[in-house]
């Protein structure tokens, strides 16, 4: 049995009255999970006591079989750590940021400054890597922490709301990076957000903490069945006609806020509901087998621990 | 293949990883501060000083020369403003017996226009140290890294001490080292090694002081510039308050005299004015491992020892009128002065006590300070 990427039992953490972790018992196996949760929730705090950054009031955390409390050193030369927050070495250019980042990472000047050259272009900031890291703007210097992160070549990432701040194009170069670092080089990740999407692209698996607490721990893949199957329906004709014949089949349905789309929750084949559809006189214009979003079950949850 | 075409290469199992980030730490931060014009130019400004102590030190040597002492030559003349007449005379007829305590008072001089340059080079250099990764909260950056707030804060330390040699330290040994090539003989060297070995661990002592306590000053705030401001009041009001307190002491020492109706001179007895500068608790903590007490007495008893007729003849031999008169500057009173004043200065144990202290509080204030941000509270 190999052992576990992180494993945190009974993890709680308190600063003063102000509870920001409760008794979180998490574990997750090499691969890639998305912590997610509205502000406050206990996301940066949960990341940062998996670096021995946050002392625990109670409870153990380990990171790649090693306990968090005796061998932090140890845990932090294995890991990439890029931090939610504007943190930034100050009045270095981009070259020099990255290449300080590799020397404090325990790696010999020259070297430090030959691989802060390759991680550089890797993100893309190439063209930038003279320039001061002030006149940066906020998706370059996301760019330059994600390079400072992961400079000494770390077995896990820990990004903390990696896309914050960066435009449309950015952020999808940005997931592309971390998903190339996951598939194609076997780095574990811990990715802190809350953009869903962000975390549905690129984790294999999601936490979702609400008010310090973990409410939901499952893969995405098993989070998105549902136990009643559905189908999404949208239809052109005469609605009336439509919800009618729904009442009289006896299946579970409901209308969506999108116009004419339904969701109808009935355990036979889709073939049913075209026959009945076809009855209607109306045509269909979607029909398709329905996945809970992970959407839905984050405002579920978020919902439920308010 | 152009290096931007790679796309992300893992780091081989042979890299080493086990270079010691306090290094790193204290080059970078020197590197920072080395960019600022206003520290450049303060390095050039706290080297000027040695332009005039080279001066005399090649005057010291030249007067040590056979021939050197012409009436009204330059090397004679710089010399004698300095230690009087018939030391200059003591020096050109027996080098070995004044060279080691002469440079040691010369160097004493150097290290009290030193520290002045200390302090603005902290002022300039220090309050960033710290401060500026308080100010963009660049700590989750050093301590996800493996980075432990031992070398955190020896890497800073490094880098202030740095500077704080480069305007005291290195000079002092640079003028050591010219001095010695001035020097008419090897021997020089072997009579004033010492000095140069008693200078550096008092260099040390004001360095290792200085730094931890504009680090701990540093870690306060993020704001550099109440930071800069806030060092050299502490300089200035110390200095100030002990002046402050030291002339109460002086009037109300006269007033006991005068009082006094025994006739018995009332001598202060260690005031603790002095303790409160910074200034002078260094400056007594440096002539106490200089020595400067026994140096002076035995420059003065030398002087004592010498009377009026062998003054003259030396004067004679050397060249000067026959005329005995006026009487020369025997140069005593000047050492009995200096020696009264480091007499009169505080308790040294005392001074170094304050030092100590003030260090060790910095020290860990830092810890503790530092500790908050590796490992959270």
């Amino acid at each position: 049995m190999t052992s576990p990427m992180l494993q945190v039992d009974q993890l709680s953490k308190h600063y003063g009255s102000i509870q920001a972790l409760v008794d979180i018992n998490l574990r997750a196996e090499h691969g890639a999970l998305g912590l997610l949760g509205p502000n406050g929730a206990g996301k940066s705090t949960l990341i940062k006591a998996l670096l021995g950054l946050v002392r625990p009031s109670f409870g153990t955390v380990r990171v790649l079989d090693l306990d968090v409390s005796k061998e932090r050193h140890r845990i932090r030369s294995r890991v990439g750590y890029m931090p939610e927050d504007e943190s930034m070495f100050p009045d270095f250019d981009g070259i020099d940021a990255v290449r300080y980042s590799g020397r404090l990472a325990g790696l010999p000047a020259r070297i430090a400054l030959q691989r802060a050259h390759e991680v550089i272009d890797y993100v893309g900031l190439g063209e930038e890597r003279y320039r001061e890291v002030s006149t940066y703007s906020t998706g370059m210097k996301q760019r330059l922490r994600f390079a400072q992160a992961i400079i000494h070549d770390p077995e896990i990432l820990l990004l903390d709301e990696p896309t914050n701040g960066m435009d449309p194009d950015g952020r999808r170069e940005m997931l592309d990076l971390i998903q190339d670092l996951i598939q194609n080089h076997g780095k574990g990740l811990i990715l802190s957000s809350h953009l869903l999407p962000d975390v549905e692209r690129v984790c294999s698996d999601v936490a979702i903490l609400g008010k310090g607490s973990l409410r939901v721990h499952d893969s995405i893949e098993s989070l998105s069945q549902v136990d009643t199957p559905y189908h999404e329906v949208r239809i052109f004709g005469s609605t009336d006609t439509f919800e009618t014949e729904l009442d009289r089949s006896q299946w579970q349905w409901r209308k969506t806020d999108e116009q004419n789309l339904y969701r109808i929750h009935c355990d036979h084949e889709s073939q049913a509901i075209l026959d009945m559809v076809s009855q209607t006189g109306c045509e269909i214009r979607r029909l398709l087998p329905g996945k809970t979003s992970l959407e839905e079950i984050y405002l579920q949850t978020v919902a439920e621990a308010n | 293949m152009p290096i931007y075409e790679f796309g992300y290469r893992p780091l081989s199992e042979e890299t080493p990883r086990k270079s010691s980030s306090w290094i790193a730490i204290s080059l970078s931060a020197i590197q920072i501060n080395w960019k600022s014009k206003i520290a450049r130019r303060l390095i050039i400004g706290a080297w000027a000083p040695l332009l005039y102590f080279g001066l005399v030190f090649f005057a010291v040597s030249k007067v040590t020369e056979t021939g050197a002492l012409e009436k009204g030559s330059f090397s004679y003349g710089m010399v004698s403003s300095i230690v009087g007449k018939a030391a200059a005379l003591q020096l050109a007829d027996n080098p070995e017996s004044l060279r080691d305590p002469i440079w040691t008072i010369l160097f004493y001089y150097q290290l009290r226009v030193q520290i002045l340059a200390i302090i603005l080079m902290l002022a300039i250099v220090g309050p960033g140290l710290i401060s500026d990764d308080l100010r963009t909260k660049a700590f989750p950056l050093y301590f996800a890294k493996a980075v432990s707030r031992w070398s955190y804060l020896v890497g800073k330390f490094t880098a202030a001490a740095f500077y704080v040699a480069t305007v005291s330290l290195f000079p002092a040994i640079f003028l050591y080292i010219i001095s010695i090539l001035f020097s008419p003989d090897l021997g020089t060297l072997q009579q004033t090694l010492p000095v140069l070995l008693n200078l550096l661990p008092v260099y040390l002592v004001i360095i290792s002081f200085c730094s931890c306590l504009i680090l701990a000053l540093s870690a306060l705030t993020w704001s550099r510039r109440y930071l800069g401001f806030a060092w050299i009041s502490l300089w200035i009001l110390t200095e100030a308050f002990s002046g402050l307190l030291g002339t109460i002491d002086q009037i109300d020492l006269t007033r006991q005299n005068a009082e006094n109706e025994s006739e018995e001179i009332v001598i202060l007895d260690s005031s603790w004015s002095g303790s409160i500068s910074l200034r002078k608790n260094c400056l007594a903590v440096g002539h106490r491992i200089l020595n400067m007490e026994q140096k002076i007495q035995s420059i003065l008893a030398l002087l004592q020892s010498a009377p009026h007729k062998q003054f003259s003849s030396i004067q004679l031999q050397k060249g000067f009128s026959k005329t005995p008169s006026p009487p020369p500057d025997l140069g005593i009173e000047r050492f009995e002065r200096i020696l009264r004043n480091l007499e009169n200065s505080q308790s040294v144990a005392r001074s170094a006590g304050i030092l100590a202290f003030f260090a060790a509080l910095s020290s860990l204030f830092l810890w503790r300070r530092i500790g908050r941000e590796e490992r959270g509270s």
